[in-house]
């Protein structure tokens, strides 16, 4: 390894042995144990074609992912679109993560992986460029054997001379291929002679997470480091007022104590002795609004009934081309013509992230350059922002994305590099890794919204749903300006409050916004997260209402949508929907249309004396495509706990203007103790293509109300379960 | 004032306050980032290592106190990734963002190591490590496989 | 100063059937704390840090055990041997823990050990996130460990 004065440890590819065939042992036969970094491959013998793809002599096909690997995969199932049509062998292929740089914007032109897109957005140029590449390989061998380039198969990282047998591998021709002229429109495989998209591959960076070796932001390491930790303004909303580091200034290792727009932070030798010091830091009482939760709530219920200021949203069709809403005199009209009218109230709490790896990020700022390394899943954005705060011009800022702790959106945000980079300000020439501590995280997130809901709705007596009216009352995101149309409520909040995917007569959905000075944002699966519920729960509470099945009362008003019957009837299949249960068994079903793919849950429960055991979520999944089925399952998997989390214990409060929940002791998540059995099972609709990150978390909150329901007769309407008074078994 | 600390069979002085705990003793002073800060206060279990043949959450373990133990952490499980708790969560393609791993993995070779008949129910009930991925149905897979690869081994 | 009662007892029986007396007594002892054949394991450095120490790193992220110490998490356990479960001043039990104390749950050896091996189902209904030591030997060097911690007089 080269030894720089201020290079970080990077990962250092040995020239490997091509390896024949595929196996679950991959990583560990290219020495996985090494540090899996964010990776700048120093082989002298690779050469690039483009930014995506470098071939060394022996073989080995390095590939950039463009996306920021947080967990859903994407480390392994974008290099697999290049690597299938490149027709590379998997098990020669290595990976790098990306910098921020727009050589890897996908189409609608950002590096940020969120809203569940990274394989629909990269899937046909990351073909192209697979296919570009294969092709200028297949024209170097061409040369070399001088033969028709029609006449050279390749598979596998070998290109064979069909007429003579004679074979290449691509480390023979890569520094050929290099030299010829680019191909504009490569011939893309058909999708019927993918060897590797459809089927499981083993994840590259699997090997490197079981031995530690896998740098995260937390683990960067650089020469003549210095650590930070801060503190911030505890009331939400409110500036830094003043600050009292008489002692913190003394403490051991502590260099510099810098104060910032609503925080302090104190720089020192190492990330503890920062953090000893900052604990010692008293802030100045701050002046102006102190949320309070019962308050708060509060305002969101009598905001309900505000209809003068109620702003409508589309209740179908795209952004291009909406379906909008019923005005509110027809919707009116239309309820109180019943026959059957019905009103609910439902409420969802403010959420955390709460990912494992705390907020944190790196930054040096020397020579009027800046370098941020972090655990970022955003691009595009960073440079401009940290160009404003710091006053360095964008071309002067590097970002480095290592890979990500969890983030489930709240990494998107560029607040924490952003305090990194003017803390670096203070120490030019030294990097400062700021780490929040786990109390900072979880009392100064981007909340997922809490809202409450008002649905009225006429039905008749066969189940027809003639009106239907949601009306949300609560805050907008804080970040969702630039999605906003005008004249509509906010998307990320209020986008699919009432399903499309049910026929229903005249619709409205709308929303009475409520200030509060608490910062909310996207958190897994964004509106859905609190819409996938209250849109299902309607339905749970018509067919209870009408002593209907919730199966087939779902289907009996789906729209024109095999997919979504396809995935309901394959779960409730799955699950015994309708079979023989003992005493205190319940069962719920929902259904989540959402990032084009279409998911049904069926839970099961069991409840005694208020003690809730939820036994067995059973999925069916349809996203279209799949990358590779191994990774959507347990993407699936994933959403689904996290929703089991949100549904049973998720409750951000706040008093006397702060957030309340410190630890995970305060903000209890799902654990091995109280994790059901999951099954999911996939449905291949060829023609589609869908998102999967987000798709397990909206459908979990209804069916497992709706089980309870089932179970007990108690209706719940409020989360977080634990509420309403249940114990959490197992 | 130097603590002595031997970390996967490697002696070091540590020249830190001896209330630093040791898992900032372990990441800094010893330089294995392995092992992870998840919370800081013991809950989440991100920072489980091996000190004498017990499991300990090394964010509440005052460096001072372990002087002159034997620490093991994911980095001396092997090296090269064949503990069979290690492939086994590669045959199961266990993580996901990763980060928990470490100490779910050392978590759970102790507790395979107390009670090698143990059941899906004692794994569900002494295996407190969080995991925000939601990995735990893979994780009770893999830890079956390894204990049944153990055995055959 | 340690007397000899403070010793662990799976250390002290081997010694006494090596001696080729006192069989009996060792005998006694381990049918009256009901462990099974003790077995001293090699990785233990008991010189340095004694195995109870350091099974107690475990439990000190929660519980204090020097006399006086504020409870953290968990209520300080300093000299809770032969106490009443659920009765430490300033600690807010939950409520499995007051019924238990209301059942007249008292600690000794017996009741502590079969609590760590499984908190939820001696004491149900209370908030200690553990997970229980499987262990019995390892329960029983916990149990030692706040013995030989506690500092009332113990005639």
């Amino acid at each position: 390894m080269t030894e720089q004065a201020s290079a970080p440890q990077f990962f250092v590819r040995r020239r490997s042995v091509l390896i024949g065939g595929g196996g679950i042992a991959i990583g560990l036969l290219l020495g996985g144990c090494e540090r899996l970094g964010f990776g700048t491959s120093e082989s002298a013998a690779a050469t690039e074609l483009g930014a995506y793809i470098q071939i060394a002599e022996d073989g080995i096909v390095t590939i950039t992912t463009p996306g920021a690997e947080m967990g859903q995969g994407v480390s392994s199932s974008l290099p697999k679109i290049v690597a299938e049509e490149l027709s590379a062998n998997w098990a020669n292929v290595e990976v790098k993560l990306s910098d921020v740089n727009p050589a890897f914007n996908n189409p609608t032109g950002g590096q940020r992986s969120a809203n569940s897109d990274a394989v629909r957005s990269y899937y046909e140029p990351l073909r192209k460029v697979g296919a570009t590449a294969r092709e200028m390989l297949v024209g170097a061998a061409a040369l070399r054997w001088d033969v028709d380039p029609g006449s050279i198969t390749v598979a596998e990282g070998v290109l064979t001379n069909v007429q003579s047998g004679a074979t290449l591998t691509f480390g023979d021709v890569a520094a050929d291929a290099a030299k010829l002229p680019i191909p504009k429109n490569p011939k893309l495989k058909e999708p019927k002679g993918f060897v590797l998209i459809g089927k499981f591959s083993p994840r590259k960076d699997i090997p490197g997470k079981v031995c530690g070796a896998t740098v995260f932001g937390i683990d960067v390491v650089l020469p003549n480091m210095l650590y930070a930790a801060i503190k911030h303004v505890p009331v939400a909303g409110a500036k830094l007022a003043g600050f009292d580091a008489e002692t913190a200034k003394g403490m051991p290792g502590v260099q510099e104590i810098v104060p910032l727009v609503d925080a302090v932070a104190v720089i020192a030798d190492s990330y503890w002795q920062a953090q000893q010091a900052v604990d010692r830091i008293k802030l100045a009482e701050v002046k102006g609004e102190r949320v309070d939760s019962d308050k708060l709530m509060a305002r969101f219920q009598s905001a309900l009934v505000n209809d003068a200021d109620a702003l409508s949203f589309p209740v179908g069709g795209s952004m291009k081309d909406p379906i909008l809403s019923a005005d509110q005199s027809v919707i009116d009209d239309a309820i109180s013509r019943g026959p059957i009218k019905l009103e609910f109230e439902y409420s969802v709490p403010y959420l955390a992230h709460a990912a494992l790896e705390p907020l944190c990020a790196t930054a040096l700022i020397e020579a009027g350059r800046c370098e941020i390394w972090a655990p970022t899943q955003a691009g595009e954005k960073i440079p401009p922002e940290v160009s404003a705060a710091i006053g360095l011009p964008e071309s002067a800022i590097t970002v480095h994305r290592t890979f990500i702790g969890g983030a489930f959106g709240r990494k998107n945000e560029r607040d924490f590099m952003i305090q990194a980079a003017l803390l670096a300000q203070a120490r030019p020439g030294r990097p400062v890794m700021l780490i929040w501590s786990r109390e900072q995280d979880t009392k100064h997130d981007y909340y997922r919204p809490a809202t409450v809901v008002r649905s009225r709705l006429a039905i008749s007596p066969d189940g027809t749903i003639l009106a239907a009216h949601g009306r949300a009352a609560g805050q907008s995101l804080s970040t969702s300006a630039p999605y906003r149309r005008e004249g509509f409520a906010d998307p990320s909040v209020v986008g699919g409050l009432l399903s499309p995917d049910y026929e229903m007569g005249e619709r409205r959905i709308d929303m009475v916004e409520v200030e509060a000075p608490i910062r909310t944002s996207f958190w897994r699966s964004v509106s859905l997260s609190s819409n996938g519920y209250f849109a299902e729960a309607i339905m749970d509470d018509i067919a209870g209402h009408l002593g209907r099945d919730p199966l087939e009362f779902r289907l009996a008003q789906l729209r024109d949508n095999p997919r979504g019957a396809a995935v309901m009837r394959l779960a409730a299949q799955k699950a015994g929907w309708g079979k023989a249960k003992g005493a205190n068994v319940g069962r719920g079903i929902s259904f989540t249309n959402g990032w084009n793919s279409q998911c049904a849950q069926v839970i099961q429960v069991s409840v005694k004396d208020k003690e809730l055991v939820v036994e067995r979520i059973v999925c069916a999944f349809d996203c279209g495509v799949q990358i590779d089925p191994g990774n959507i399952v347990s993407q699936i998997e994933g959403g689904i706990v996290f929703g089991l989390s949100a549904a049973l214990f998720g409750n951000i409060t706040f008093r006397d203007g702060a957030v309340v929940e410190e630890t995970y002791a305060e903000y209890p998540v799902v654990t091995m103790a109280n994790s059901p059995d999951i099954e999911v099972h996939l449905i291949l609709s060829e023609d589609e293509i869908g998102g999967v990150g987000e798709a397990g978390v909206p459908g979990v909150a209804s069916a497992l109300t709706s089980a309870i329901y089932d179970a007990t007769g108690d209706r719940i309407r409020a989360l977080p379960i634990v509420k309403a008074g249940y114990e959490v078994r197992r | 004032m130097s603590i002595t600390l031997t970390v996967n069979g490697k002696t070091h002085d540590i020249d830190l306050a001896p209330e630093t705990p040791l898992l900032w003793a372990i990441r800094d002073a010893v330089g294995l980032k392995g092992t992870k800060f998840g919370c800081g206060v013991g809950v989440c279990g991100a920072c489980t290592v091996n000190v004498d043949g017990v499991a300990v959450r090394s964010c509440t373990v005052p460096v001072g106190d372990v002087a002159d133990t034997q620490v093991t952490t994911i980095e001396g499980l092997s090296d090269d990734g064949s503990h069979p708790l290690q492939k086994a969560w590669i045959a199961e393609q266990v993580p996901q963002c990763g980060y928990c791993q470490p100490g779910m993995i050392m978590a759970a070779s102790a507790m395979i190591k107390d009670n090698p008949a143990l059941s899906d129910d004692d794994i569900r009930n002494q295996l407190t490590n969080i995991c925000r991925c939601g990995t735990y149905p893979r994780i009770i897979k893999a830890i079956r496989r390894a204990i049944a690869d153990t055995h055959e081994a | 100063m340690r007397t000899l009662k403070a010793l662990p007892i799976y250390l002290l029986a081997p010694t006494l059937l090596l001696a080729g007396c006192g069989k009996e007594t060792g005998k006694a002892a381990e049918e009256a704390i009901g462990h099974s054949e003790p077995q001293v394991e090699a990785t233990f450095q008991a010189a340095a840090a004694g195995p109870g120490k350091i099974l107690f790193l475990q439990c000190s992220a929660c519980h204090a055990i020097t006399p006086d110490a504020p409870a953290k998490v968990g209520p300080n356990l300093h000299c809770v041997i032969g106490k009443q479960a659920g009765a430490r001043e300033g600690f807010a039990y939950s409520a499995g823990f007051v019924a238990a104390a209301k059942n007249g749950l008292a600690w000794d050896r017996g009741t502590l050990s079969d609590f760590i091996a499984s908190p939820g189902e001696i004491v149900p209904g209370n908030s200690m996130a553990f997970g229980g030591v499987a262990d019995e030997e390892k329960r029983g060097a916990i149990i030692d460990h706040l013995a030989d911690t506690c500092e009332e007089d113990n005639d």
